[in-house]
């Protein structure tokens, strides 16, 4: 039996809207729970040289009244994850995400949390491989897993995404550039090199580090995931008398966390101290594996 | 006789008394007076609470036997990653417990209309995911506390002679969806085997928190 003509245009209209992925949203929004998080990855380079070293960018985007967990020192949660696949089988070489600060997060049952609301950027960079000639795609996939919770209940939500970078002969800035600048001035500057920074932070005793700042403001300091642990962190991590006294259960050249400080109207100052989570090449390269004290 | 609604009321009711009564406690439990939350090494405190079939539990009365207590909301992702989406949990109490030399109990320290908290739903949890030990309801999270517990799933093992050997998570992989190593099967195995060293698992920390009342 002969189709009618309607029936075979509308078939190759849904199959290019299908390739197109312009039918995905209908049939998620039918079919999956709403996510609570948008994510968006980009790349810093439209082209990249091999050898060279690009960025990409995670943006989540976090509905009101959630929050997503920082790599942090926390009771519970789970901070974001990739698993990253390239095409043909080249390995480029990632390193840890860079965050910025994150914010304290309390629950009965004496629980502390360190997360993120509304908006947050990480970077990491990569190193694109030798094997991959100018003139090629370099095409990564990656499978991102968060986890999203409200006061109530935890959500844990994923998303695979795909970036492709050109090979050249020299990297080109893409045009998402600003994404980039935005990220890198959200994130806490290196305790070390800000002299003018309001917070100083010294080692009293072998684990024991003290951590000054003006009276009045609340003065915070956030272990990262990576650092030995703080002793009773949920009430000797945030005070307002401008003093912490941090006791680290391991070795004190590993410490390392975010020093915030906020006042009524919000953050006004994040710094790190010791290594940045992860360690992209730039925060490598100004620490100092021992130190007595930073900006003492 | 109890009609369903009234029996309902009457377990919530023991669960919440029986959590803060206490009761005569064997030597190597720990007293309900103690606050301080026990680590690994230290006597794990004693409590008595009652299970979602009405029946009660004292955890002194289990001394001899190795004891897993797991802290549980059936409405947490990572739980129902190690009960539905996997059968992690049934298959390792199936392994390890049919010897009767181990004990599993799964405690839910969520308050009154907290996510996953209530008699019913750990009912109906029980038969979705086939759940074959006890589901000890502890509304008031004084066992909770009393314990240190502060996230699900989260996991103590105890030893026969009611010390705490292991506190951590089940496996290794910090994911809703992955699986990693199966620590609760090697620490078990380990504290029936009265091996001196039982594994530490402090650097894979992740679940839900537990939904105590504010």
């Amino acid at each position: 039996m002969r189709r009618p003509w309607w029936l075979s245009r509308l078939s190759a209209v849904i199959c290019f809207l299908s390739a197109t992925g312009a039918l995905a949203p209908i049939a998620q929004s039918q079919s999956a729970p709403p996510k609570r998080v948008n994510l968006f990855v980009t790349a810093s380079h439209s082209h990249a040289a091999p050898g060279s070293t690009i960025e990409l960018a995670y943006e989540f985007s976090i509905d009101d009244g959630w929050h997503t967990y920082a790599p942090a020192q926390n009771d519970t949660g789970l901070s974001a994850r990739a698993d990253w696949t390239a095409s043909a089988g080249h390995q480029p070489a990632f390193s840890g995400f860079r965050w910025p600060a994150a914010e304290r997060y309390t629950q009965p049952g004496d629980i502390l949390d360190h997360v993120y609301e509304h908006h947050v950027v990480a970077l990491q960079a990569i190193t694109v491989p030798t094997t991959v000639k100018p003139g090629e795609m370099l095409t990564l996939t990656g499978e991102i897993e968060w986890l999203v919770c409200d006061n109530e209940q935890c959500l844990p939500e994923w998303q695979t995404v795909e970036v492709a970078v050109q090979i050249a002969e020299e990297s080109t800035p893409s045009s998402q550039a600003g994404v980039f600048d935005a990220a890198r001035d959200a994130f806490a500057v290196p305790l070390h090199d800000d002299d003018s920074a309001p917070v100083s932070a010294r080692w009293v005793a072998r684990n024991t580090l003290e951590i000054s700042g003006p009276e009045g403001a609340v003065l915070s300091f956030i272990p990262f995931d990576s650092s030995p642990r703080v002793q009773d962190l949920l009430t000797t991590g945030s005070s307002e008398s401008g003093t912490l006294r941090l006791v680290f259960e391991g070795d004190p050249n590993e410490a390392a966390g975010w020093i915030t400080l906020r006042d009524g109207d919000g953050p006004t100052g994040s710094w790190v101290f010791g290594s940045e989570v992860g360690g992209s090449a730039e925060a490598d390269s100004t620490d100092e594996p021992s130190r007595q004290s930073e900006r003492e | 006789m109890l009609t369903r609604s009234k029996k309902s009321g009457l377990i919530r009711t023991l669960a919440a008394g029986a959590a803060v009564l206490g009761a005569a406690f064997a030597a190597g439990f720990g007293s309900l007076a103690e606050r301080e939350a026990p680590v690994v090494g230290e006597a794990a405190p004693n409590f008595t609470l009652t299970d979602i079939n009405g029946e009660s539990h004292n955890l002194a009365d289990y001394q001899g036997k190795v004891v897993v207590l797991e802290w549980f909301n059936p409405d947490c992702p990572f739980v129902k990653k190690f009960h539905y989406a996997t059968k992690v949990m049934h298959e390792t109490h199936a392994d390890v417990a049919s010897s009767g030399e181990v004990v599993f109990l799964a405690i839910n320290s969520g308050a009154p209309g907290k996510q996953g908290a209530g008699l019913e739903r750990n009912q109906q949890a029980a038969t979705e995911f086939k759940i074959e030990y006890p589901i000890l309801l502890d509304e008031s999270g004084e066992v909770g506390r009393m314990f240190g517990a502060k996230r699900t799933p989260e996991i103590f093992v105890i030893d026969r002679e009611g010390v705490i050997q292991y506190h951590g998570p089940i496996d290794s992989d910090p994911s809703a969806r992955k699986v990693g190593e199966n620590y609760l099967k090697l620490a078990v195995t380990q504290v029936v085997n009265g091996e001196s060293s039982v594994i530490k698992s402090d650097n894979a920390i992740y679940g839900c928190s537990v939904k105590y009342a504010r």
